[in-house]
């Protein structure tokens, strides 16, 4: 256990600085933006929102904070993780790692859990606290500092935590349903290396037409974009059925209902495990980190 | 850290270094000689080659090997080496040594005895 | 259980047709320090990485009592090898290394790695990769002697370092690894400067084992005459192995005792590891045996 610790632990020494840079710049960067530069948020949406103006703008700051954070750190994560198989190469510090008496199993799953779950869930809480501050400045340019402070804060931040609560079950989800996409870029990146992700797209592309030819059936067309969908719905389940906000009297009352929808929705996700195709793409994903503990040993 | 010659095997030129020692009174008679380690450490040798060094002093009878305890010097030993060095040196290198002198018509007086 | 660290039988490895080691048996027993030595592409590298398992051996080979391929992980835990390039992480602070290292190896001390780390000049702030080849080596060995190993594997540690360094590395090798029950390997070219530290030998040519023997063994089977050069042609009459200069004339190398009447012709010198090596590895224009 130590040692599955302490691989983890290796992720965070290495890169935390740049953790640290993607989150913070565009925290930056927005920031003095939003001080200084206009702000707007049109007549119509003035209009409806009217008295709720801060709840809604801090509302939205949370949350379109907390996406930007969790898009760039996960799609980071995802670039760096489809690397995995030759990390170490280039400074040939893989010998180094191979030395020491770690399995390849954890040597593999370590980084996948660090860069693929434990770091989008970093960015939700990140989010989180620069969609405060991001809040504070708006509403202070637009309605003044007291406002922000006489906010519904218990509403909001209960409201904030079922949020991040769906966050937290959904994002692993989603990642195990690309996960077989995703294994199967870090296998091709063993052999293929910067190509892998080319190699890939044109062996997809390749499989699926053999499949129309041989089934008439796009499978593959199917397959990925049925993973793709599931992803998203592991993040919100619930479609069509969603919470809509016409109006400031639907502001409050959505937040307030906001963790029993979440806790509904979390159930609807978690129904949705139970596909043949989340089956099949467990297995593929665990034939794929076979292979690559396979490879890693040779 | 004293360089080693290609004339003789590592573990004699070593063992001579200890006898130079040994008339020094380094360590004297019934004392101790430092350990294979202390020894291999200062001269950088391998402790075998100590090891090898040490057995070879013992078998001229001058250390004694307690088990357990180490290699002493054995009572007497300084004294013996004194008398055998002196002897090689009156019988082998003092007449040349004379020769020499002859040779370039250096007597006694010419000899500073008090020195260092 | 063995009483070989190392045990070697008919070992081969092969990279396509080309055999880097050619059946090579040997054993190390506990407490040596042996020297590998071998010209470039003798296959030193090739032989040490066989022994960690990293490359796949043909023939009987068993390191700990464990077959280093198959049982990999478990000899890591007792086996230590550095090779001769380079390899610590470069994004890493040397402090970050031992951290690291302490909760993936077992048999790790970090205070230890410190207080070897205290006698080099690498800091334990600095970033791998800012430090010279040298200060890497030397951070990587301390990191390494902070291991309590059975078996170390190094190749070619002192190259990059200065005298300084070296003599540094040679110290820490008798205080640190020299206890008896410990066994280093050790390959370099420097074969002077490491002779005296040296227990046993193993020297290679063209991936043929030509010389396994403890230095012990060395100095009694191999004799050296100088002599002076009016005998010179006497002295080849005798095959010796090598023939070569001295300081104040020639010397003459053989394997075994020559015969009386030419031992009364020179003076017997110590076979130093160099000529030896020399003698046993040059290009066969002569018959080349394997002993």
């Amino acid at each position: 256990m130590t040692s599955f610790k302490t691989l983890m632990q290796r992720e965070w020494l290495q890169h935390r600085f740049g953790w640290a840079l993607l989150a913070g710049v565009p925290v930056a960067i927005i920031l003095p933006l939003l001080t200084l530069g206009q702000v707007n948020f049109g007549e119509d949406t003035t209009a409806h929102m009217a008295g709720s103006m801060p709840l809604f703008i801090t509302a939205a700051s949370l949350a379109a904070t907390v996406m930007v954070l969790v898009g760039i750190l996960w799609s980071a994560s995802l670039i760096q993780m489809s690397g995995l198989a030759r990390r170490d190469h280039g400074d040939r510090s893989n010998e180094f790692w191979l030395s020491l008496p770690t399995g390849d199993a954890p040597s593999l799953a370590a980084p996948l859990l660090v860069h693929l779950v434990l770091v989008p869930l970093a960015a939700v809480a990140a989010g989180l606290v620069a969609g405060l501050l991001v809040s504070l400045v708006l509403v202070t340019r637009v309605t003044g500092l007291a406002s922000w402070f006489t906010l519904p804060w218990g509403t909001l931040l209960t409201a904030a935590l079922a949020g991040a609560a769906r966050l937290a079950v959904g994002i692993p989800l989603a990642m195990l349903w690309l996960l077989p996409l995703i294994m199967l870029t870090v296998l091709a990146g063993a052999w293929f290396k910067r190509w892998a992700v080319p190699v890939l797209i044109v062996a997809f592309g390749l499989a699926g037409l053999l499949f129309e030819r041989l089934l008439g059936l796009p499978l593959i067309d199917a397959w990925v974009s049925r993973l793709f969908e599931m992803a998203g719905r592991a993040l919100l389940a619930t479609g069509g059925h969603g919470l809509t906000i016409e109006g400031q009297s639907d502001l409050l009352a959505g937040l307030q209902a906001a963790p029993r929808w979440v806790a509904s929705d979390v159930l609807n996700a978690l129904a949705a495990l139970a596909q043949p195709v989340f089956g099949f793409g467990l297995l593929v994903s665990a034939g794929c980190f076979a292979a690559l503990m396979w490879w890693r040993r040779r | 850290m004293p360089t080693w010659n290609d004339k003789f095997p590592i573990y004699q030129q070593l063992a001579d270094v200890l006898v130079a020692g040994l008339l020094d009174g380094e360590p004297a008679d019934g004392e101790a000689m430092p350990s294979v380690r202390t020894l291999a450490s200062r001269y950088l040798l391998n402790p075998l080659t100590v090891t090898r060094a040490l057995q070879a002093l013992g078998d001229s009878g001058l250390l004694e090997n307690r088990r357990g305890l180490g290699h002493f010097v054995t009572p007497g030993a300084r004294e013996r080496l004194k008398q055998a060095e002196r002897q090689r040196f009156l019988g082998e290198e003092w007449p040349r040594l004379r020769t020499r002198l002859r040779r370039l018509d250096i007597g006694a007086e010419h000899l500073q005895w008090e020195s260092k | 259980m063995s009483e070989f660290l190392v045990e070697a039988v008919g070992l081969s490895v092969r990279y396509g047709s080309k055999a880097a080691v050619d059946d090579v048996s040997f054993t190390i027993p506990k407490g040596r320090v042996v020297g590998l030595l071998g010209h470039n592409g003798a296959g030193k590298t090739t032989l040490m990485r066989a022994l960690v398992g990293l490359a796949k051996p043909e023939g009987k080979l068993s390191v700990l009592g464990l077959s280093p391929r198959a049982q990999r992980q478990e000899l890591l835990t007792s086996v230590c090898y550095i090779p001769d390039v380079a390899i610590l992480p470069r994004w890493a602070r040397v402090g970050e290394l031992i951290t690291l290292m302490s909760g993936l190896h077992p048999k790790f001390s970090a205070e230890r790695a410190r207080a070897l780390l205290r006698r080099t000049s690498v800091g334990l702030n600095d970033k791998v990769k800012t430090l010279s080849k040298g200060m890497v080596v030397q951070a990587h060995l301390a990191l390494v002697a902070a291991i309590d190993a059975r078996l170390m594997v190094l190749d070619e540690p002192t190259l990059g370092l200065d005298v300084l360094s070296r003599k540094a590395f040679y110290e820490m090798l008798i205080d640190e690894w020299c206890d008896g029950e410990r066994s280093v390997l050790i390959s370099t070219h420097q074969v002077e400067e490491v002779e005296a530290l040296l227990s046993d030998v193993l020297m290679l040519n063209e991936g043929k084992l030509v010389l396994s023997t403890s230095l012990e063994d060395m100095d009694r089977r191999f004799v050296a005459l100088s002599h002076d050069p009016a005998v010179a042609e006497q002295m080849a009459a005798a095959h010796p192995l090598l023939r070569y200069r001295v300081m104040g004339g020639s010397a003459a190398l053989f394997d075994g005792a020559p015969p009386d009447s030419v031992l009364a012709l020179g003076q017997r010198v110590r076979p130093s590891l160099v000529d030896l090596f020399v003698a046993l590895t040059r290009k066969p224009e002569l018959d080349r045996t394997q002993f």
